[in-house]
């Protein structure tokens, strides 16, 4: 528990490192973690858009969901 | 502190001082070769061609390249044309599970540590590196897209045809 | 939750504008991603509320297609199927008991018919909203005057009153590209969402650019949604209902944009950060057409005393003391503003952890709009990596919205700005919900997940406390289940030729319209297929073989013992299957395959009918779920002959009304136009197929028999026999054709549904000739003429698509029946 709230600040440190340097950078041969389907955006697109399609019609609220990035980030 | 000093020092700090390009000797690198469990030694392969291929199960233009060059090896293997796959899964068994359900003509290598990659500084999932017959690294081809298959062809067909040199 | 009691005569139907229109799906666009092979997926989802109220099942499919290195496309279908009951409004706790202890009338009998009790909604209910207000003459100004005071109303304690919802449906086609230039990714899509009353038509546009190694990526995009809002009187009661007044026809239209802009970042080899924020812009009638709400004071008692009785009689006089439009005593309906702004930010993180084979997602949005809503949502997910391509993840989804400033669930007072909605939805309230969802990857490229999520709308579950009272807490749970398929034969084989490209080099295809006639013949081979038939019936209506049946003949002998007031003059039917199968062995073949209905009918009335206008109908839905084995009896070259025991469950529903509402005091369409027989079928066959270089050739001998003997309505369709004869010729390697001769014999329809209301009107309860079991069944010979298209080899090695058009030749049929034009039967199989 207190390793993922360390974890936490720690992520938002490296946010804003990690876009301007190269130390902490990822090679392409290092992304097999990356490519597994749990680690997508959206692992399961149609379940993802089922339920987002019933909490929107249940609630006030809409969007924020869905993204590009991250997977295998093959040629 | 610290930490902020050092990542200064490792952004100016050029990693890829070991990196390989074009028109440079290829290199050996600690994959092991899978068939005989020993390392590869590239120096064994001066003469023929080599089509050193970078790839994993996790990356699926590596996956369809695979058919194709299967059978662009079979066919130019006796013209002295050979491939090396290296595989960078960092679980060795992921790589042999995937080859005993599709098996492969060419030669497969692995090397779970991350350092052929380096070494050869690999930009991208797949990589392939043409090494003509005298051992020299003659082009690079990053990624693999169906349109690609007719210019690796032609490559390797060139290099095919150059002299023997020693 | 607490209803109120309220009770109604009279019939008429309401038409819920469900919300799941209001927002779209084309609007949330997701970026796009590259997908380096072909691939389809298909799910169904239920979801289904406490009590009585909201149940819909959701149908989804979808392939994106990769057509060249740098262009993908994409095509997606979703139908939700909803029906139940939905707030209708609410009022102050003995709203109705107070009105009508003082003045022995009904107090929303302006308009309201609903009987609830003890939080049920009974069968039977029913609401016209779209009769004319008309107050009771008993009354005068001061009766008005205690009606509206009256001191026996609990403020605190809001009550809802519930409607039923008919029987819906909602299509949504999308279609859809991908482009793809080096970092550079461009993904445009447009589509439709058609129900009864909303249509909107959509398109959205984004861009994704990978920079920084590919370890950032930065989104944009643009979409935009033109919508066309009906309320439609006519239809509510069903073609032959004129005893009720009518509302006047409503339409309007709203216009919503969103802008949005996302970045993501790859931080560690084990961690994905997400943020993205939208903007959506939203103009245009954005209230719902039939939600009421409940105002004190918007008009006096001097002026319900006038409208009651003063000269411009009932309902024209109304618009002197109100914007609004009126619905009930007390009742108008609601009014949300004609403009919303929205801004969304969100954020995610995904981090793998390699020790425990498990990732973790956690997200939130924030949402805020200047209608005064704010709400906040959490979720976060485990994903467990398993053996055997088995991953489980539990999740938990925290959600808190601040009301709507015009939001109440009943206002003692007009407001000034004129906006109302009691829709609880825009309510201050928190909803939890817990789900799990199993995934499994098949090693084929087959990926199935399985869901379940059960969540709780609670007033009390708001952050920071101050929720709506406990009166709107309702309950609700979702499940679903996916199949994704990897069309292309690459993830499979890797040069060594596969078996299917030996199958697509068979020396005979199937005609289109054969079922049950292809046998998987190795072991471990699963196949997925498709088939469509399209069939229509018009052009007149036939005796046995006599053609050209005039409509006194009609009248006379077509209904039973009775006039019919309307003829079906056409009727069109759209089958969707989607078939499964696998072979655990090279001789037995297990199947299962869901059917989906798409029906139409179009009415025209009889000339000795009162009634002067026609209609139609149509039903959409799930149909019988086919299931069971193939056997192979042998196979030696060139001849092969297997049995089929394939049985029918009758998940199809066959208690589809005239007017929506599943209940029974309703009007069921005939036994054509119900979706399924209602009883457990079986379906066995026997089918031998030849082949001799390129030409090949088959038999079938196929029937049905019902092995119940009757429904839960009463009845039960006739059995069936049929036999096919075919022949076929390869004409290329890709191409072949067939011709085949069909002889059906359809027994007539046993029983008759044990459901007879009487119309308003006429003397008889039959409405058309289709409802007349004796004009069912016969004897039928049509020719088949069809051509298959197949890929022999290479990356989409293992397809086929047939099409075969089927023309009657001879029909002889039971008692009076339409013409059928022909059938049209479309098969796209893919074996791997």
């Amino acid at each position: 528990m207190m390793k993922i709230l360390k974890d936490a600040s720690n992520h938002t440190l490296l946010v804003v490192l990690c876009m301007t340097m190269s130390a902490c950078s990822v090679a392409p041969w290092e992304r097999g973690n990356l490519a597994k389907r749990n680690m997508l955006i959206s692992p399961n697109p149609a379940h993802s858009s089922l339920r987002a399609h019933v909490f929107e019609s249940k609630e006030a609220s809409s969007g924020g969901s869905g993204g590009a990035g991250g997977g295998c980030g093959c040629n | 502190m610290r930490i902020l000093l050092l990542m200064l020092f490792l952004t100016f700090s050029d990693s890829s001082v070991m990196a390989l390009e074009v028109d440079d000797l290829s290199v050996s690198c600690p994959a092991i070769m899978e068939e005989e469990k020993v390392p590869l030694n590239l120096q064994k392969f001066r003469g023929k061609v080599i089509y050193l291929d970078f790839w994993a199960t996790w990356c699926p233009p590596c996956m369809k390249s695979m058919p194709f060059l299967n059978s662009l090896r079979n066919e130019l293997v006796e013209q002295g044309f050979e491939i090396i796959a290296i595989s960078v899964d960092e679980e060795p068994e992921d790589a042999r599970k995937f080859l005993r359900q599709y098996p492969i003509d060419y030669l497969i290598a692995i090397d779970s540590t991350g350092q052929c990659p380096k070494t050869y500084d690999v930009k991208a999932m797949p990589s392939a590196y043409f090494i003509d017959r005298k051992g020299v690294v003659r082009y690079i081809h990053l990624g693999f897209r169906e349109g690609d298959k007719e210019e690796i062809r032609r490559r390797v067909l060139e290099l095919l045809a150059e002299n023997e040199g020693k | 939750m607490a209803v109120t009691r309220v009770k109604k005569t009279g019939k008429a139907t309401l038409l819920a504008l469900s919300g799941a229109a209001l927002t779209l799906p084309g609007i949330d666009v997701e970026a796009a991603t590259p997908v380096a092979e072909p691939k389809a997926t298909t799910q169904y989802g239920h979801y289904e509320e406490e009590g009585d109220r909201m149940k819909a099942d959701v149908y989804h499919g979808d392939f994106i297609l990769p057509l060249t290195d740098w262009f993908e496309f994409t095509f997606s279908f979703d139908q939700d199927t909803y029906v139940g009951a939905t707030p209708y409004f609410s009022t102050p706790d003995g709203a109705s008991d107070a009105i009508s202890a003082a003045s022995n009338v009904d107090p929303f009998s302006l308009g309201v018919s609903v009987i609830v009790e003890n939080d049920d909604v009974k069968e039977g209910v029913r609401n016209d909203i779209r009769n004319r207000v008309i107050p009771p003459t008993n009354l005068n100004t001061e009766t008005f005057r205690r009606l509206i005071n009256s001191t026996t109303l609990d403020y605190s304690k809001p009550v809802q009153v519930i409607a039923a919802h008919p029987l819906e449906s909602r299509n949504m086609p999308v279609l859809g590209g991908n482009f793809y230039w080096g970092p550079v990714t461009l993904g445009l899509s447009g589509g439709y969402s058609l129900e009864d009353d909303f249509d909107s038509t959509f398109g959205s546009s984004n861009l994704s650019w990978e920079l920084n190694n590919k370890l950032t990526t930065l989104t944009a995009g643009f979409s935009l949604a033109n919508n066309d809002i009906t309320r439609e009187a006519v239809r509510a009661g069903g073609p032959h209902d004129h005893s009720t007044g009518e509302l006047e026809d409503f339409e309007a239209t709203s216009k919503y944009r969103t802008f949005d802009l996302g970045f993501s970042q790859i931080l560690t080899k084990n961690t994905l950060f997400h943020l993205n924020g939208s903007y959506i812009r939203q103009r245009g009638y954005l209230s719902n057409p039939y939600k009421l709400v409940n105002i004190t004071g918007e008009i006096t008692p001097e002026e319900y005393n006038e409208a009651a009785f003063g000269s411009g009689g009932s309902g024209s006089t109304w618009d002197a003391f109100t914007d609004l439009e009126v619905a009930g005593f007390e009742l108008f309906r609601e009014v949300r503003p004609e403009k919303r702004d929205i801004w969304v930010i969100a954020t995610g993180l995904n981090q793998h952890i390699p020790s425990l084979d498990a990732s973790v997602q956690f997200d939130y949005r924030f949402f805020m709009d200047n209608w005064d809503i704010s709400s906040h949502t959490f979720e976060l997910a485990w994903y467990q990596d398993l053996p055997y391509g088995i991953s489980v993840t539990p999740n938990i989804r925290y959600y808190s919205q601040s009301s709507a400033d015009f939001f109440a669930p009943f206002f003692r007072a007009p407001r000034s700005d004129g906006n109302y909605s009691s829709d609880y939805r825009l309510s201050d309230y928190g909803a939890l919900s817990g789900g799990i969802s199993v995934n499994k990857e098949f090693t084929k490229g087959f990926n199935l997940n399985v869901g379940f999520e059960y969540r709780t709308h609670k007033g009390s579950l708001k952050l920071g406390g101050g929720g709506e009272d406990s009166y709107a807490d309702i309950d609700s749970y979702l499940i679903s289940a996916a199949l994704e398929v990897n069309l292309s034969s690459l993830g499979r084989s890797t040069g060594h030729e596969s078996h299917h490209d030996k199958h697509a080099q068979h020396g005979g295809h199937l005609p289109a319209g054969v079922m049950f006639g292809h046998m998987l013949s190795q072991a471990n081979e699963f196949m997925i297929g498709y088939n469509y038939s399209h069939g229509d019936w018009s052009d007149g209506y036939q005796n046995g073989t006599s053609e050209n049946i005039s409509d006194q003949e009609l009248i006379s002998k077509a209904c039973d013992g009775g006039d019919c007031e309307f003829k079906a003059e056409r009727m069109r039917m759209d089958m969707h299957m989607i078939n499964f199968m696998y072979a655990p062995t090279d001789w037995l073949n297990l199947m299962i395959m869901p059917q989906f209905a798409f029906k139409k009918m179009e009415m025209e009335p009889l000339p000795n009918s009162i009634v002067t206008d026609g209609g139609y109908h149509d039903n959409t839905g799930l149909g019988d779920t086919l299931f069971g084995a193939l056997v192979k009896i042998f196979d030696t070259d060139g001849h092969h002959m297997h049995m089929g025991a394939i049985f029918s469950a009758p998940t199809g529903r066959i208690d589809v009304t005239f007017d929506g509402f599943i209940n029974s005091e309703s009007q069921l369409q005939s036994f054509g136009m119900q979706l399924g027989s209602g009883t457990w079928d079986f379906k066995p066959s026997l089918t031998y197929t030849g082949s001799n270089g390129n030409w090949s050739w088959g038999a079938q001998a196929a029937g049905i028999m019902r092995m119940e003997s009757s429904n839960k309505l009463g009845y039960v369709l006739g059995d069936e026999v049929q036999g096919s004869l075919w022949g076929g010729y390869k004409a290329l390697d890709w191409l072949s054709f067939s011709v085949r001769n069909i002889y059906k014999s359809q027994g007539k329809i046993k029983g008759n549904v044990n459901r007879i209301i009487p119309v308003p009107f006429g003397q008889t309860a039959q409405l058309t000739t289709l409802e007349n079991p004796a004009n069912k069944g016969g004897q039928f010979w049509d020719l088949g003429i069809g051509v298959n298209f197949s890929v022999p080899g290479g990356e989409f090695a293992g397809h086929s698509l047939s099409v075969e058009w089927l023309q009657p030749v001879i029909h002889d049929v039971n008692g009076y029946q339409l013409e059928q034009e022909g059938t049209l039967a479309v098969h796209w199989g893919y074996a791997f």
